[in-house]
């Protein structure tokens, strides 16, 4: 209960967060160039201070006023106030604070604090000979090297150098300059003029002139725009992607989906609570919209957008099956697994990094790649889906046995996901062969990623064969369906954060395995308990004739050839 | 399942019918599919833990795993032979498994007819035209016959062993690889000669700081072997210096006999490391590099368990022209400071949290502060004696100074430098010194700081107590004339010499006559077998192509504002040798392979090779790498994969599917 306060709290604080606030939007607008992309200045801001502190606001410890990432990077950048005493740099690593001696039960520290710090002076020239000599970095150098990334990215903004706003009219693709550079590129005079045009932004800052930072800004942003027209990204662009900054449409999808949960709790309100579902799943969708217009491809580059979008597959599944089946059960399942999905990419940015960057070379410029990798993530979806009803199905054998049977209607709910799971998994999986075939030369060469796709594939189809050859019935499946989802998370989690070379003994890799290694676990334990409680069950009260072995063999060695759901099922 | 009476395939196909239903049961799938999961789990298991190579060769590549899959093929050709004769709503069913045994058909056909090998191409060079096959390959050129023969190993997981060698012939002549190592090295080895050959001696040395005894040959005379530097000291063999020259002075002076000689000795430019350990101050120690003594002493103070002390790394204390020093030392490390009133400067500073000496290398076992050193160098301006030759002049060419006539051999002023640690006779004044007397007896003595700390007679195999901290010297052997050989041979474990160039042990056989040599990978080599031999060569295999392919120019994209590489193209040229005007230009990038011969649809038949990019050199921008394919078995892959896809489809979705049971459920 408490998490559900401090949940609704961080939203509400996330609303609030513009009122009493110098209005910066006007700054907000200049265009950057970082990490392999033009964006907005507000874009920039909030990547750095989530580098730097960890966090895309910024509380002031000593006035304990909160600053939003465009107040915090003008200051920075224009130097209204010393960020070196500051603790703004993250340390979130405990035995890395220990190591470097730091004041206990903090997480920030002042930039001059670390840059005084001889241990951490000592880490640097470890890491840096350990490279030299190509040695493999301990977990404690990595954190270090993290800190010590952190510090430099605070100081570049500081001394303006990694603040390249200045357009280059020679290409598309060619770097822009920071504002030290200008001189270079276009003479003193327009050093002399953009040196002016900043001092205007920076003493209206300063003052928390708003009329005048707007009107600076504006006058800067103009500027700016008049050295390399061509090249300046247009302003809608630029309005589109603050729009996804600011408009946060995961966040309140998750909100409505949330709402939606409860709705359909109560008896009568199935339509207003599939409305409110149906709303939230159009949110998510306009925000999708909005990232792939901004990043220019389709959402397949990392752990985050994956997370999205099988949140978005999940909660588009329930919806397409409620509408087919008339069954809220898929809406009341698919609601807690889409709002967990967001929740995390929401809560969690240092370990599903939001920030939109370029792709890298292989992943770039392919048909095959963005049908195999949308597809095999419906695949996760649609057994995410699975996994929530085979729960949903054992918690009813469990807490109320007397509704649930080998007949029961929720077992050809269930079935009918599987299927479909089944067919998006096979078909993404082949589909990355394909694409291996262009990309890598070869077809299937036994890469963790693609023979743990195959395995979570094989889990199902053994499952459903199993069913039909009647080793286990409708109650297996139920448990199956809630089993092979952790193949499903190995693929997609564990390939990479687990088996992966060089990761596996580290950082948030780490640290979200032991997360899901002990629910994956706590999961385990519900399902024994589950099996354990039907077991005892079944033997001791005299079973039903449909559930009796010998006949759902004989039933299942007809249903071979048919491959559907048993009959028992169609009763 | 019921059979038709009626079909004419009825009579023989009923007698089949049992097995075919036994080798397409659903008990033998589950067992074949479970099989297959636990299998490829450890696979990706030992991937991750182990290596890739593991992996393939006990898995996805072993026999049985191979094995496996075909039986997998036959189960699902069963599964959908025994069903029928086939009913129209079976047709999801049949398409499906169909389409696996297709899939898996094509993937043995790519298997046993297909190629896959890399290609490296320059710009500017001419076309290639072979491919490096990603095996090793044994390769023999009989010079007698004319006969080639090879023969593939797999030097990583099933390397040739003497119980279980690799044999193969060419025509008469028996080849056999019959040992592999990861590290074949230069062996030298000592024996008597017969007649003219130098004095030489086999000493061992142990210590606590070295896991195992070192042994090693000192020849007299020689200028590579005459002496054995080794962490902070060094062993020399030289010869007796005439009674009037004390070993003190020569020490002193940077252990040269030519020193008592030199009446114009004088101080001069001096390195000098240093060794020093909190535990063991007896066991500080220092070598000069270049020049001579310096006469600063060092103490290393080091409390690991007091918190304060674990920050700093302890205390480095010096004493230089009575002056005194102390420094932190996590505040000098690779930093270089002046000791400031005196002529020296700190510098390379190393901390060692647990000391030990591998190879010849000082280095830390572990992070634990089990045994802490600190290693540093100083240079500077050795005092020097007022009549003394400035040491680092004293400097000769290899080979030219006689040390058995007592005159100054290296009058010549140039300083070839960088010899001056190799010549440990010169430079190095501590360690042990053992001495060639004329009448065949052997003397010793042993500095430390220019201090002598022990001398006396040698006996052979007995312990020579050196004063010199917790090192045991022995001397093994004495030869008076010493043959030194050499041979490409194995390397021991964790020899510090290791380049990494592995070979394998091959030995050729012809009527009766045998030859045995060591072949390092990459080097061919030429085994004698009487007047006649052959050519061996070890590495990779190599396909050759009917074209040529050149690379025209490489581009890497980056990202930008950024040095990140976004992609990277090859204009490469493919040229037909029959037809050499017909040149055909291609680009080649990331997810756009090139065929060749290429031809309409040539990408469904994958016959032709294709090129794809596969890897460059940050260092080069004009080489690029492509992989390169050719898998016959395509076509069946991706028609298998349409058929599985398109059979899945139709049994969940094309079936007439009742919905009567749909009723209302909250």
């Amino acid at each position: 209960m408490k998490k559900w306060i401090l949940l609704i709290l961080t939203v509400a604080q996330a609303l609030l967060l513009n009122a009493g606030e110098l209005n910066l939007d006007e700054a907000a607008r200049i265009v950057i160039q970082a990490n392999g992309r033009k964006k907005p200045l507000d874009t920039f801001a909030s990547e750095s201070l989530q580098t730097i502190s960890g966090r895309r606001t910024f509380k002031d410890s000593a006035t304990g006023r909160r600053l939003n990432a465009m107040d915090a990077l003008l200051s920075m950048w224009l130097g209204t106030r010393d960020w070196n005493s500051v603790p703004v740099v993250l340390v979130s690593d405990a035995r890395l604070r220990n190591a470097l001696g730091l004041a206990p039960g903090e997480r920030l520290y002042a930039f001059g604090t670390l840059l005084e710090n001889r241990m951490l002076r000592e880490f640097n020239s470890q890491i840096q000979s350990k490279r030299s000599r190509g040695e493999e970095l301990t977990s404690l150098d990595r954190e270090a090297e993290m800190v010590l990334g952190r510090m430099q990215t605070l100081n570049s903004i500081a001394r303006g150098e990694s603040l390249a706003i200045v357009p280059n009219r020679e290409g598309a693709k060619s770097s822009w300059f920071n504002p030290a550079a200008v001189k270079g590129a276009y003479g003193e005079q327009a050093a002399a003029d953009l040196a002016a045009a900043l001092k205007r932004v920076s003493t209206a800052y300063a003052a928390r002139d708003e009329a005048a930072l707007a009107a600076g800004a504006r006058e800067l942003r103009a500027f700016l725009t008049a050295l390399a027209p061509a090249h300046y990204p247009a302003l809608s662009a630029i309005n589109r992607e603050i729009h996804y900054n600011r408009a946060h449409p995961f966040r309140w999808a998750w909100v409505l989906y949330v709402a939606a949960f409860f709705v359909l709790l109560a008896p009568k309100a199935r339509r207003a609570g599939l409305g409110i579902f149906a709303g939230g799943l159009a949110l998510q969708v306009y925000g999708f919209v909005l990232r792939c217009l901004i990043a220019g491809h389709a959402p397949v580059t990392n752990m985050y957008e994956s997370v999205v979008w099988v949140s978005l597959g999940v909660a588009g599944f329930a919806l397409v099956f409620d509408w087919i089946h008339r069954s809220r059960v898929y809406s009341l399942t698919a609601a807690p697994l889409a709002v967990l999905g967001l929740i995390i990419a929401d809560l969690l940015p240092s370990v599903l990094n939001p920030n939109i960057g370029p792709l890298p070379p292989v992943l770039r410029d392919n048909f095959w790649l963005v049908t195999h990798v949308l597809t095999i993530t419906l695949g996760y979806a649609a057994f995410a889906l699975a996994m929530g009803l085979g729960h949903v199905i054992l918690a009813f054998y469990l807490f109320k046995p007397r509704s649930m049977g080998e007949k029961s209607l929720y077992h050809h709910l269930l079935y009918r996901v599987l299927q479909i799971g089944v067919f998006l998994l096979a078909a993404g999986t082949i589909l990355g062969g394909v694409w291996a075939n262009y990309s890598w030369g070869r077809f299937w060469g036994w890469d963790p990623k693609e023979t743990w796709a195959l395995i979570a594939l094989l889990f199902y189809i053994f499952a459903i064969h199993g069913r039909m050859a009647g080793w286990w019935g409708q109650f297996g499946l139920s448990v199956a369906a809630a089993l092979c989802f952790n193949g499903v998370l190995m693929a997609w989690y564990g390939v990479n954060f687990v088996l992966g070379k060089g990761l596996h003994s580290y950082g948030f890799g780490g640290g979200g395995l032991q997360w899901i290694g002990s629910i994956a676990g706590l999961d385990l334990a519900f399902v024994g308990w589950c099996i354990w409680a039907h077991s005892r069950r079944t033997r001791l009260a005299p079973r039903p004739s449909g559930g009796a072995p010998s006949a759902s063999r004989a039933e299942a060695r007809d249903s071979v050839s048919t491959f559907g759901p048993s009959k028992e099922s169609l009763g | 399942m019921n059979t038709n009476p009626n079909l004419p395939l009825n009579s023989r196909f009923s007698t089949l019918r049992p097995w075919i239903a036994l080798l397409g049961s659903l008990r033998l799938a589950m067992l074949l599919l479970a099989v297959i999961i636990v299998a490829c789990i450890v696979g990706t298991v030992a991937e991750s833990r182990l290596d890739t190579t593991v992996a393939q060769a006990y898995v996805y590549d072993a026999s049985w795993f191979i094995g496996w899959l075909l039986v997998l093929c036959v189960n699902l050709a069963c599964a959908v032979l025994a069903r029928y004769p086939w009913k129209p709503h079976q047709i999801g069913f049949i398409v499906t498994h169909v389409g696996i045994v297709v899939l898996l058909i094509g993937a043995m056909v790519g298997r046993v007819w297909g190629l896959e090998g890399s290609i490296t191409l320059f710009k500017g060079n001419q076309p290639a035209s072979a491919l490096v096959l990603n095996r090793t390959v044994l390769e023999v050129h009989d010079t007698k016959t004319g006969e080639k023969a090879s023969k593939n190993l797999d030097l990583n997981l099933r390397p040739p062993t003497a119980r279980r060698p690799v044999k193969f012939r060419a025509r008469d002549l028996q080849i056999s690889a019959l040992d592999y190592a990861k590290d074949l090295g230069v062996r030298t080895w000592v024996e008597k000669a017969a007649s003219n050959g130098a004095p030489a001696i086999h000493v061992v040395l142990g210590s606590g700081m070295v896991p195992q005894p070192i042994d090693h040959w000192l020849v007299l005379g020689d200028p590579q072997r005459e002496s054995f530097v080794f962490g902070p000291t060094s062993i020399r063999f030289l010869p007796e210096p005439a009674s009037g020259a004390s070993e003190e002075v020569m020490a002193k002076s940077g252990g040269k006999p030519q020193a008592t000689q030199s009446p114009s000795a004088a101080g001069g430019p001096a390195q000098e490391r240093h060794f020093v350990f909190s535990k063991l101050p007896e066991m500080s120690m220092a070598r000069s590099v270049t020049g001579q003594s310096s006469g600063v002493k060092a103490k290393y103070r080091f409390a690991p368990e007091v918190k304060s002390d674990a920050a700093t790394k302890g205390v480095l204390e010096l004493e230089a022209n009575g002056k005194k020093f102390e420094y932190p030392v996590a505040d000098i490390l690779d930093r270089k400071v002046a000791l400031a009133g005196t002529p020296w400067t700190l510098s390379g500073v190393k901390y060692l949290a647990d000391f030990r000496l591998q190879g010849k290398e000082a280095v830390s076992a572990s992070d634990d502060p089990k045994n802490p050193a600190v290693v540093f160098e100083l240079t500077g301006i050795s005092p020097g004696s007022a009549n003394g030759v400035a040491a680092e002049k004293c400097e000769h060419e290899e080979g030219e100074c006689d040390h058995t006539q007592k005159k100054a051999c290296c009058p010549e002023p140039n300083d070839p430098s960088g010899h001056a640690a190799s010549h440990a006779h010169a430079a190095a004044a501590d360690g042990l010194t053992v001495y060639a007397r004329p009448d065949g007896t052997l003397r010793y003595a042993s500095f430390s700081k220019g201090q002598r700390t022990a001398e006396g007679n040698v006996k052979i195999g007995q312990n020579i107590s050196t004063g010199l901290a917790d090192w045991k010297i022995t001397v093994e052997s004495f030869l008076e004339r010493a043959a030194v050989h050499q041979e490409l041979a194995p390397l021991p474990p964790d020899d510090p010499t290791a380049t990494g160039v592995s070979g394998v042990l091959v030995q050729l056989e012809r009527a009766g006559k045998s030859a045995r040599q060591w072949v390092a990978t990459g080097t061919p080599a030429h085994l004698k077998l009487g007047d006649e031999g052959a050519h061996v060569s070890l590495g990779y295999g190599v396909h050759p192509l009917n074209f040529g392919v050149a690379l025209d120019r490489f581009e890497v994209e980056r990202d930008e504002g950024t040095q990140t590489p976004a992609g990277f193209k090859s204009h490469v040229r493919f040229v037909d040798p029959k037809n050499p005007a017909a040149l055909v230009a291609r680009e080649i990038w990331m997810n756009h392979p090139a065929n060749f011969p290429d031809f309409p649809g040539v990408g469904l038949w994958g016959t032709a090779y294709k090129f794809s990019q596969a890897s460059w050199n940050p260092n080069n921008l004009n080489q690029t790498t492509l992989q390169v394919v050719r898998d016959p078995g395509w076509s069946l892959k991706w028609s298998g994969s349409l058929m599985l896809c398109a059979g899945l489809f139709t049994m969940f979705y094309l079936k007439p599917y009742p919905r009567r049971n749909l009723t209302r459920k909250p």
